[in-house]
Formats: C-alpha cells, structure tokens, sequence
C-alpha cells in the first residue's frame, strides 16, 4: 500500500470518528473502525485504535451503557435503549479485545498507543465502577504481556501508565498480581525462557511501585511460585541483581533465604550475586546465616582478580566487612588472605587491593598488630598463618603480620610500590578505583612529556640484542 | 711658612682648650642600670650640670636681656671697639692688638715723610751690611767649603758660577723622561712585529709539514721534535691560557667521575622520589611537622639536547678506546674492510683517523678500564667544536654496522640525501637496498642534516627519526628478517636517541599505548581474553628496554612498557606452542627489565606456573591462576609423550614464531620450552632472593614442578628441577622478620629563626620596609625632638626674664627704701639740727 492511500485511509477514520461522536445514529460506523483494526499497515492501526479510544470513551462518560439498569420511561423505548446499550457492551468488548491483541502486535508504537488507550479508558469511572471490564481486561492485559513466544520487554516498561493517573492504583495492581499468578499456574511446565524474562521483568516493574500491605502479601506470593521454576542461568543472574530492589517490597523478605542461600551454594559468579540478598536479609531481616563469612572467605581465590565482576566483588566484600562489630580474627582473616592472593595478582588488581587492605586495618585497629608487633619474638621461623585452612576462626591470621606488603613494595608498578609503604591510611571510598583497568593505569602513566629532557640509557648498544637466550 | 704658623695656632688653641682641667665637684655622674667593671666612663655617662648651666645664664644674658634692655627704644649702640665682643682673647692680647693697630695707623701716616726712610744697598736682594758684617765678623771653620763658595759668589758680583738655572735644569729632567719612554715603546712595537712575522711563517711551515704526519715510516718511533710539533699543533687548537688541555689522567678521572654520578642519579630514580625527598635540608619556625613540604622539582639526568654533539665530540683518546672495543667485539674481521670503505669514501676523515692512531702511542696508558670507558663514550660533554670537526667525526657510526661494501656499489648512493618528508618517503628512499647500502644511507642522512650545519636540520632529523622508529616496526612484519639491517636500524636508533631523547619518548610511548589499546580493545571483545602480540610489539617493548633506563622507579616510557608486557602475559591464555614461544619471551623481557632494580613482578610467577601446568600430570585437581584454566583443550600442550635427549639452544625468536605449530609440536621443543621456563624461574628466585616471602610466592611452582613427570624428561630438566626446589626450600626456610611499627621521628622543639646578618657593621640597623617610611619615621623623630628643645628653651628664657624682672622690682624697692632712709635721716638730722639749736636759743 503505498503512502496516498494510507493517508487517504486515514483521513477517512478520522472523519468516520467525527461522524459517530456527532450522533448516536452513526454507531454502526463502528464497525467500520473495528474492519480497519484487522489491517496490516502500523499506521492504519494506530489511527482505527486512536479512533477507537476516543469513540467509546464519549460513549462510556456520555451513555453508560455498561450498567445494565433500566431507567426507561416508556417499554417501547427501554426495548430499543436496551437494543443499542447490548451493541454498544458488545463493540466495546471486541474493542476491549483487539486492543489487547494489539499489545503483543510486532510493532513497539502499536503496542504504545493501544495500552495508552486501555489505560485512558481504565481511567473513566463508568468502566472502573464495573469490576467485570476492569477484570477482563487486565486479564487480556497481562496474558499479552506475559506471552511466552515474544519478549515483551519493551513494552513492560511502560506499563506504569496503566496505574499511574488512575485513583485506585493498588487495586490495579493486585489485580495485576492475581493475574501473573493465574498465568504462570497455567503456562506449561517448563515454562519458556521468554516467558520467564517477561514475568521478572513485570514483577520488578511492580515492585518499582508503591505498594500497599495487600499487594506487598502477594508480591511476595507471586514471587516465591515464579522462584520455584527452573530458569536459565543468565535470567538467574538478571534476578540475583535486581531481587535487592524487589525484596524492599516484600512483606516477608525471609522467604527468599532458601532461594539465596542455595545459590550461594551453587558456587561462582551466582554465588557472588547471591551474597548481596543475603546481606540485605542478615543486615536489615535478622536472617542468622552463621556461615556467610566463612563461605565469603572461601570465595577469595585467584580467580575473582580476573573475573569480569571483580568490581562487584569487592565492593560487595567492602560492605559486608565494613562493620566494626565483626571479630578481628575474622577480619585478620581477610586481610591476610588477601594480601596472600595479592602476591600472584595482576597489577590492576593489586591497586585494588592494597586500599582494601589498609580500608580493613583502618576499621579494625585491633589489626594494626599486623603491620606493626612488638610482643612476639622478632624472627619468626615461618609464617603462622595457614593458606589452606577453609574456616577463618583457625588460620592463625592474627598471629602473623603482612609480610606481603612488604613484598609488595618492591611491585614493579611505582604507585602501587608507593600505596604498599603507606602503613597507616584513612579509611578511604573504594567505589572510584574498583573500576581501574590496565589501560587506565598505563594512561596515567603515558603522560606526554613536556620537559625538556628525560632519563635515557647511557649504556652503548651494538645492535637489538634479546633477553634470556633468544636470539633475532 | 705662615700657613704652618696658623695650623699650629689652632692645634695649640685645641690643645689648650681640652687641658682645660675638670673641676671635680662640678662633674655629675649619672645612675647607670648595670655597671661593667673595667670600663671607661662613657661620654653620656657623666655630665656638668653647674657649668652648662651657668654657659646658658651666661648666653641668655648677653642676648636675651640686651634684646630686653633695647627693646622700645630706637637707638642702638654700637661697640666697635678691637676685641671687645670676642671672648677669646684676654684682656692683654686685647690691649697688644690694640697697640699694633695703633701704630699701623702711625705708619701709615710716614707715606708722605721723605726724610725718615732709611736707604740700604743690597746684593741679591740682602742687605750688604748685614752680610759683610758676617763675614768678616766670624772666623769659624766649621764649613770651609761651603764659606768659600759663598764668600766667591758674594764677592765676585755673583757672576763667576755659570751653573744653569732651576727652571732650566727641570726642563733638562723632563726631556730625558720623555725620552725613556719613547725608546720603551718603540722596542714593544719592534717585538710585537717580529712574533707577528714568526708566526706567518711557523704557518707556512706548519702546512709543508703536514704530509710529515702521514708518513708510516716515522710513526713507529716518535722523536723529541715530533712531540714537541704535536704539542704545538695542540695548543694552537685551544682557545688560550684558560683552556688548558687535560691530561690523560684527568680525563680519564673525569670520565670515571662522570660515570659514578650517572650511576648514582640512576639509582636515586630507582628508589623513586619518595626516598629523595624525605631528606629536608631546613625546618622553618612555621613547620607544623605534619610532613608537609613544598617538593623542589628535582632535575633528572640529562644528556641535553646537544647530546648530539656527545657522539662527534670524542677526542683522539675516545676515538681510539672505541676502535678498541670495536675490534675486540668483532670476531668476524669484516670490520677492518668495512672501516677501510668508510674513511675512503669521505677524503676528509683519512686525515683525521691518521691523527687518532698516531696519538695511541702516547695515550697508550689509558687502556687500564676499557670496559667503563666503553660506556663513557656515549656521555662526552661537548665543547664548542667547529662544525666541520663535528661532522668528521660521526664517522664511526659507519663502523657499527657490520657492512661489506663492494666498491662498485657504493658509488650509486648520493652523498647529499634528502631528508625524507612521511614513512613512505623513507620506505621509497630504502627501497630495493641491502641492508649495507640502507645503513649507508642512514649516516649520510644524519651527516648531512646534522643540526650544527643549518637552521632547520634539526627538525628535519627529528622526523627522520619518528620515521625510523616506524620502519623499525615495519621492518618486522616482513617475511625474512634482514637482522644485519635491523640491528644497523637499533643502533641509528640508539644514537639518535641520545639526540632527541624527547621526541623519542613521545613516539616511543604512543607507538606502546597505541598498541596495548588495540590489544585491550581486542581482549574486551573476548571477554577479557586477549592473545599474544605480534613480533614487531615485542621488539618495540624490547627498544625500549635498550634506549630508556627500566630501573627508574617511574618512567614515562619504561612503566607504560612494563604494564603492557604485563598486561599481555595476565591476560592472554596460552592457546598454541607459540603462544609459549612468545610467553616465555616476554616473561624474560619483563625480568630484563627489573633486572637492575630487583622488582616483583607477580604475572611472570603465574605465567610461567601455568607453562609448568600444562607440562604436569593431571591426576589431582590442582590451582591455576588465570588466565590460564584447569580443563580445556591445551592443557596438555606441553606434555611430554617420549623420553628424548636435549640440548639448550638459543631460540630464534623470529623464526620460531614464523614456523608452522607442526614444526614445533615434538617433545624434544616441548622440553626445551620446559627447560627454557625452568631457568627463568629459577632466574626470578636468584632475582628475588632478598624479597620476604619468596618462599610462600613460589610456592604454586613448588607444587606443580613437584608433578612433573620426571620418568620421560631428560636430565637437564630434571636438574634444573631440583636446584629450583632447593632454591626454594633455602628461601622458606628464611626467618621472618616480625613486622614492627613504623619508628616516629622526634617531633623538633619549635624555635625562631636567628636572623643572620652576613655583613655586621656593629651597629643595628633600624631598618625599616620601606625607604619613605624610614625618612618619614626620621623626620616625626628628629621634630619631636626639636620640639621638646624648643619647648624647654622657652620656659628657661621665661624663667630668666621672671628672674630678671624679680630682680628689678627689688633693686628698685630697696634703692626706695635706702633713699626714703637717707632722706629720713636727713630730715632727723636737720630736725635734731633745728631742736639744738631751738635749745640753744632757750
């Protein structure tokens, strides 16, 4: 269809529009609009749904025909009043339906405008005082939304027009909420990947919401059946990053411990994730979780300095050791594993590091007999702290000093030689170097020399003559 | 002879008037706060009160009560009498002046009196009397000679002596002054020319002998003349008397000075700024002693820019020493042609190149430390030398290279090249040339725009250069490696460098940054995994260990090189038997690089621990540091199959890296690779041996060496193994040292500063800020004082006039009271009078 006729087509929905809000006798026209409905061009569809809108809008607030009560004066004309109101329920039920098809339509302005339409017509009293209509339609609302062959991301982010303007929201979400959970009893088992990603996504969007004592109750219902499934793991990570927002909205945050805790058995960067609910529900929930610590100390192996969430990790680590109520033989234990791991660690590593290190001495002055003993004899044969014991009460940790530190003072990098000779820092934000890479620590160092002269190799040379034994 | 009278008048008047003696009661001694014993009694110490005081009553007196008297009245007296208001002279003197001026006036008055002047006949304006009277009148012989000559003058008119006159004989003295002098400098202007006309023809004489120097015959025995002629020659080079030339030994004890200092300025970069600027020199009174200090900006080692006239600036001794090196590094013997090639093609070098073999003969003493010498040559400070000189003398960069040229060849280079405008002018200038004749070209480009021969040759060379560091990488990424040319190409590098070592740094780095964004970039799109460099980064990492010193605690070329290498050996997981070529390249460059400075360097242990990883056995599950993983398809890569023999070889690292993985995928390269991985551990251990818990860092390499199956690995591996675990048992067993807490200085009390005056002048010197400020500070001063002056001279003035006035009003009471007295008697006389006589009449 080329672009005349589509603007022709238009043009004639528009004036179709006009017509029937001009006079009641033009409803049939209606029809016409809900035709159109079916076609495949974007732009026809947004006008007939745009069209729609308005036209049963003025009839909604203008004829309540939703209310079935028959206030005619004369049988004659209740007969025929009843006639159109029963046609008009009808059209706007088909209406009702094909806006919500259109909610899963390919295109993202469709599904824009059709739920700007649903949520203005949720909004009039007339359809609101019917819970019937309302019920209906965030059924058929949350049934596209929650499909299990389209992502709908897109469009779930802009659900919150649906309660934002109306005056009863929390109702509209318990609703909401009810419904997800019909839905996912009645999906298949397994359920899709797709499906999943939708249901978390909306849930979260919910929990984005202000919610009253009823909807947090069943939030909190919804999201221990939709936990119960299995999933795959990166929607298992998406979740374990985002359930710290949505546990806030929970009446009951404990119900996840069995959901958390067994992912922090499952080891690796869900364990990682994991770790941040269950800090929340020990911190804020009084969840007694005795071994997080020593499940957090076993997580300080080699290769968290070159996973791509050592950020998070340490900035994790931070917070869960930045209570000074914690023993300092559990921090000692930190401390020197730490500065034990920091020995085979990339640079850019150790510049994060050594700071955490001095961060925990800094809480804990107890530590300080670390850096700096005078009791014990002055040589030690070896060092008394064991790397391989797992429980950190026993590691001997506080019995030895952080001969690592000197060590690294010789680190080739000079800042980090530098950070290493410092024994006494404040406590210092770590958030503005987790992020330091290699290339950022080579760009600080590249500086463009504006000197007049620099140090240079006053050695003679014969040729390029290699390292070690190799040769050209 | 009156002059002296009055001199001696006022000294003896001064004399009198200080021997005016001091009353002793009248001499007031004030109240002194602290008295010092032995001391004179300073001049305001004491004081005559009644004496200045009675000088004032006097003055106000004489002026201040005259000016009463004479006030409202129109006439004045005027007292012109001789003496009469000096108060000087006594009243005889007074009188004697008084007389003389009388008579004065007396003879005045004779002017017009003819008949009282006496006429005397003189001889020679004195008086005849007088003399004959002497002459005749004494008959003493004390001086007969001088009586007779002035008994002859006198009695013979005066005019038998014909002696000239007083005037005449000064002008006779004079004349013969003048004359002296003349001859004086008439003989300086005769000497002056005669060495001007000596040294013409000592030139002349010069240029004819020259041919002299070149004869082969005479070199061998050097006669006094000879030496004599050369050390004429050499004075004639130096400035003048200032310059002296330095002996051998001074030199020689210069350049070891010179050397020591580089070394310990390299050292003080090694321990980094933090250790220099920990000694302060000077604590002000304001310190709070917080650590807090302005950092002066430290001035690193520089070889200036002029370090380009470093290389030509050799003198014959460091000429000869590097020919010695050269030969003695050559084992080939192509040098000797090559120099032979070289000093033809510029005809001006030959003479020049004779000179420096002539002097090794005298500087034969110099030879004790060839070593150190050899590595001073590149830090000659440069004199001021001719341009000329300078470009003779960049000959032996054609040396280094070792080159063979046919002589046919070389005549198809240009002697004048010009300097190449981009890269591709460069690669188009060195196209289809060996790599002799490319070396060729690159000496004669830096000849012919060197910077001392015109304005803008030394940008254009500093280009030349950037494009040579371009070419250096270029010339890498070729199939066959040309290494003849590309360690030419290092050496120009090197020189050049030492030209512009800015510029360089510059390059250098963005050539390093450059590549290590692309590496990382690469690595990001992997998920953090990167792969192994290519060959020409690795050279570009390996320049940069050869120009730039890589023990400087911070460098900002060196650091960003060390980061990257590594960054590539952390980051890159090894996939192939290259990808362990170019590991344990790179691993040995790193340790190459902190060889000096002792650094740790954590990624070399886990890098070479995961080369040893995938040479274990795999029958427990063991730790691995990333990047390198615990299962995959490589992790048997290095794993031996077959027990077969071994030889360490150097390994071409080109050639190993351009040949197929099918070349290389034996066991006999897999144990060398372990072999060559063992040496640089236990190159890391000897490296690290003083570091603190070396023991507990290698202790993953332990463990893993441990797995090693020994039964299929040659001997040497196996060796190796085990003087690695030894090594490593020595340091675990180490004792440690107990950390002890930081020893705190001494906080200094806080005292003021002494202010020092260099130039005491005994007296403080009330300065102030600002010059307006002192005159104005001056002058309320000096008012205030006259104002106080003032003031008190007022109030005596006053004080005397009361006085005066007192004085008065009594004289007058009591002259009325005697006169009213007098009269009273007077009238009781005459009343008594006039009573007698009344009784007298009765």
């Amino acid at each position: 269809m080329d672009q005349e006729k589509i603007s022709s087509f238009v043009k004639k929905i528009k004036t179709k529009t006009k017509l029937i809000l001009k006079d009641l006798k033009n409803a049939n026209l209606i029809i016409d609009l809900l035709a159109c409905a079916q076609e495949e061009n974007k732009l026809i569809l947004c006008a007939s749904c745009q069209a729609l809108g308005t036209v049963f809008l003025h009839y909604v607030s203008a004829k309540p025909f939703l209310k079935g009560d028959k206030t005619a004066v004369s049988a004659e004309d209740a007969n025929k009043e009843d006639q159109v109101s029963s046609w008009l329920k009808d059209q706007f039920t088909a209406t009702c339906d094909v806006l919500c098809d259109f909610l899963s339509h390919e295109s993202l302005e469709v599904k824009k405008i059709s739920l700007k339409v649903i949520s203005s017509l949720l909004q009039t009293n007339e359809v609101n005082s019917s819970q019937n209509v309302v019920g209906t339609l965030i059924e058929g609302i949350i049934g596209q939304l929650i499909k299990s062959d389209i992502d709908q991301t897109d469009i779930i982010g802009e659900v919150p027009v649906l309660w934002n303007a109306a005056d009863k929201s929390s109702a509209l979400i318990s609703l909401c909420l009810v419904h997800i959970r019909k839905q996912m009893k009645s999906v298949v088992q397994p359920a899709s990947d797709i499906f999943q990603r939708n249901c978390w996504k909306l849930i979260k969007q919910i929990a984005s919401q202000d919610l009253d004592d009823k909807c947090r109750r069943q939030l909190t219902s919804v999201i221990c059946d939709f936990l119960k499934q299995k999933m795959s793991a990166n929607l298992y990570k998406d979740i374990l990053t985002g359930i710290s927002v949505v546990m806030e909205k929970m009446s009951s945050p404990l119900r996840l411990t069995d959901f958390l805790s067994e992912s922090f058995n499952i080891g690796g960067a869900i364990s990682l994730m994991s770790l941040h609910g269950l800090f929340i529900l020990m911190h804020k929930y009084n969840l007694d979780y005795p071994d997080f610590y020593a499940k957090l100390y076993s997580m300080f192996r080699p290769q968290i300095f070159s996973a791509k969430y050592r950020a998070r990790f340490f900035h994790l680590a931070d917070t869960f050791l930045s209570s000074t109520h914690l023993p300092s033989y559990l921090v000692a234990a930190f401390a020197k594993r730490l500065s034990r791991l920091s020995l085979h660690a990339p640079a850019s590593a150790v510049h994060i590091a050594i700071p955490f290190i001095f961060n925990l001495i800094a809480r804990h002055p107890s530590l300080e007999v670390m850096i700096g003993r005078t009791d014990l004899p002055s040589e030690l044969t070896s060092d008394p702290y064991i790397p391989d014991e797992k429980e950190p009460a026993s590691c001997k940790a506080l019995d030895s000093c952080l001969w690592e530190l000197q060590t690294l003072e010789h680190h080739y990098d000079p800042s980090i030689s530098q950070k290493a000779q410092k024994r006494k820092v404040a406590e210092q934000d770590l958030s503005s170097i987790l992020e330091t890479t290699t290339s950022d620590i080579i760009s600080s160092y590249a500086k463009k020399i504006k000197k007049d002269t620099i140090p240079l190799n006053f050695v003679k040379i014969n040729g390029l003559t290699l390292a070690g034994n190799f040769v050209l | 002879m009156g002059k002296k009278g009055l001199a001696d008048k006022v000294r003896n008047k001064q004399k009198a008037k200080s021997k005016q003696a001091q009353n002793p009661f009248e001499v007031k001694i004030n109240k002194v706060k602290s008295s010092v014993v032995n001391r004179k009694l300073q001049k305001w110490e004491k004081g005559l009160p009644g004496v200045s005081r009675s000088k004032a009553v006097k003055k106000r007196k004489d002026t201040l009560l005259r000016e009463l008297h004479h006030m409202k009245k129109s006439n004045l007296l005027h007292d012109k009498r001789f003496g009469e208001n000096d108060s000087n002279l006594t009243a005889d003197e007074k009188m004697v002046q008084r007389f003389a001026m009388e008579k004065k006036k007396q003879i005045r008055k004779s002017d017009f009196n003819l008949n009282e002047e006496e006429v005397v006949l003189t001889h020679y304006g004195q008086s005849l009397a007088e003399n004959l009277q002497d002459t005749i009148g004494s008959e003493s012989d004390d001086d007969d000679a001088s009586k007779n000559l002035k008994t002859g003058d006198l009695q013979f008119g005066g005019f038998t002596n014909d002696s000239v006159s007083w005037k005449d004989k000064m002008k006779e003295v004079i004349a013969e002054s003048k004359k002296h002098k003349f001859e004086r400098q008439a003989e300086k202007e005769k000497t002056l020319e005669t060495t001007n006309e000596l040294d013409k023809s000592w030139k002349s004489i010069v240029t004819t002998l020259n041919p002299v120097r070149d004869n082969q015959l005479n070199k061998g025995k050097v006669s006094n003349f000879m030496q004599l002629f050369h050390t004429l020659v050499m004075s004639q080079k130096s400035d003048g008397a200032t310059d002296k030339l330095k002996t051998e030994e001074e030199k020689a004890k210069e350049e070891i000075e010179k050397l020591k200092q580089l070394e310990a300025e390299r050292i003080a970069r090694m321990k980094g700024d933090a250790q220099s600027s920990s000694k302060r020199d000077h604590t002000s009174a304001d310190d709070l002693c917080d650590g807090f200090a302005v950092e002066k900006p430290r001035p690193l080692v520089s070889f200036s820019i002029d370090g380009a006239n470093v290389e030509q600036d050799k003198d014959e001794s460091n000429e000869e020493e590097e020919e010695d090196s050269h030969t003695d590094n050559d084992s080939d013997g192509t040098e000797e042609e090559n120099e032979d090639e070289a000093e033809s093609g510029d005809d001006s070098d030959t003479e020049e190149e004779e000179d420096s073999e002539e002097d090794t003969d005298n500087y034969s003493d110099l030879a004790s430390d060839t070593e150190s010498e050899a590595e001073a040559d590149g830090q000659k400070k440069s004199s001021n030398v001719k341009a000329k000189k300078a470009d003779e003398k960049l000959k032996p960069i054609l040396k280094t290279p070792k080159i063979a040229i046919k002589p046919g060849e070389r005549m198809d280079l240009p002697f004048i090249i010009p300097a190449p405008g981009s890269l591709n002018e460069l690669k188009s200038l060195l196209h289809g040339h060996s790599a002799e004749e490319q070396a060729i070209i690159f000496t004669r480009l830096r000849k012919c725009h060197h910077p001392s021969l015109a304005e803008g040759n030394k940008e254009k060379l500093e280009q030349f250069h950037v494009y040579l560091l371009e070419y250096f990488g270029e010339l890498f990424q070729e199939e066959s490696l040309d290494k003849h040319l590309v360690n030419s190409v290092t050496v120009n590098l090197w020189e050049m460098t030492q030209m512009f070592p800015v510029s360089t740094a510059n390059c250098l780095q963005k050539i390093i940054v450059d590549r290590q964004n692309l590496y990382a970039s690469m690595a990001q799109s992997k998920g953090g995994r990167g792969s192994f460099v290519r060959l020409d980064t690795m050279m570009y990492l390996m320049l940069v260990e050869l120009l730039f010193p890589t023990s400087d605690f911070k460098h900002p070329v060196t650091t960003p090189a060390i980061h990257f290498i590594t960054q590539i050996l952390a980051e890159s997981p090894v996939r192939s038997i290259h990808d362990v070529v170019a590991g344990l390249f790179l691993s040995s460059l790193a340790i190459k690089f902190v060889h000096q400075s002792k650094r740790y360097i954590p990624e070399v242990v886990t890098f070479l621990h995961g080369v040893l990883f995938l040479a274990a056995d795999m029958s427990k599950e063991l730790k691995v540091f990333p990047p390198c993983q615990a299962l995959g398809k490589n992790v048997s890569l290095l794993k031996v199959h077959q027990k077969c023999a071994l030889a360490l070889q150097d390994w071409s690292i080109s050639e190993l890296l351009n040949s197929t993985a099918d070349v290389l995928n034996n066991d006999q390269f897999r144990c060398q690779a372990l072999l060559k991985c063992l040496v640089l551990v236990q190159d890391c251990l000897t490296l690290w041996k003083d570091l603190p818990l070396l023991g507990q860092v290698m202790k993953p390499v332990q463990e893993i060496i441990g797995l090693l199956p020994e039964h299929l690995l040659p001997q040497e591996v196996m060796d190796k193994c085990e003087s690695i675990i030894q090594l490593i048992q020595a340091s675990e067993s180490k004792s440690l040292k107990v950390m002890q807490p930081p020893t705190v200085k001494p906080v200094p009390l806080k005292l003021f500063e002494p202010e020092i005056e260099e130039f005491w002048a005994g007296k403080r010197k009330k300065k102030g800020p600002n010059k307006n400020e002192n005159e104005q500070k001056r002058l309320t001063h000096k008012y205030k004082r006259e104002m106080k002056a003032a003031i008190r001279e007022i109030k005596r003035d006053n004080e005397v006039l009361a006085r005066h006035q007192l004085d008065t009003v009594l004289q007058k009471d009591a002259d009325r009271k005697r006169k009213t007295k007098t009269l009273l008697q007077n009238l009781a006389a005459q009343e008594g009078d006039y009573k007698a006589i009344k009784k007298a009449k009765y």
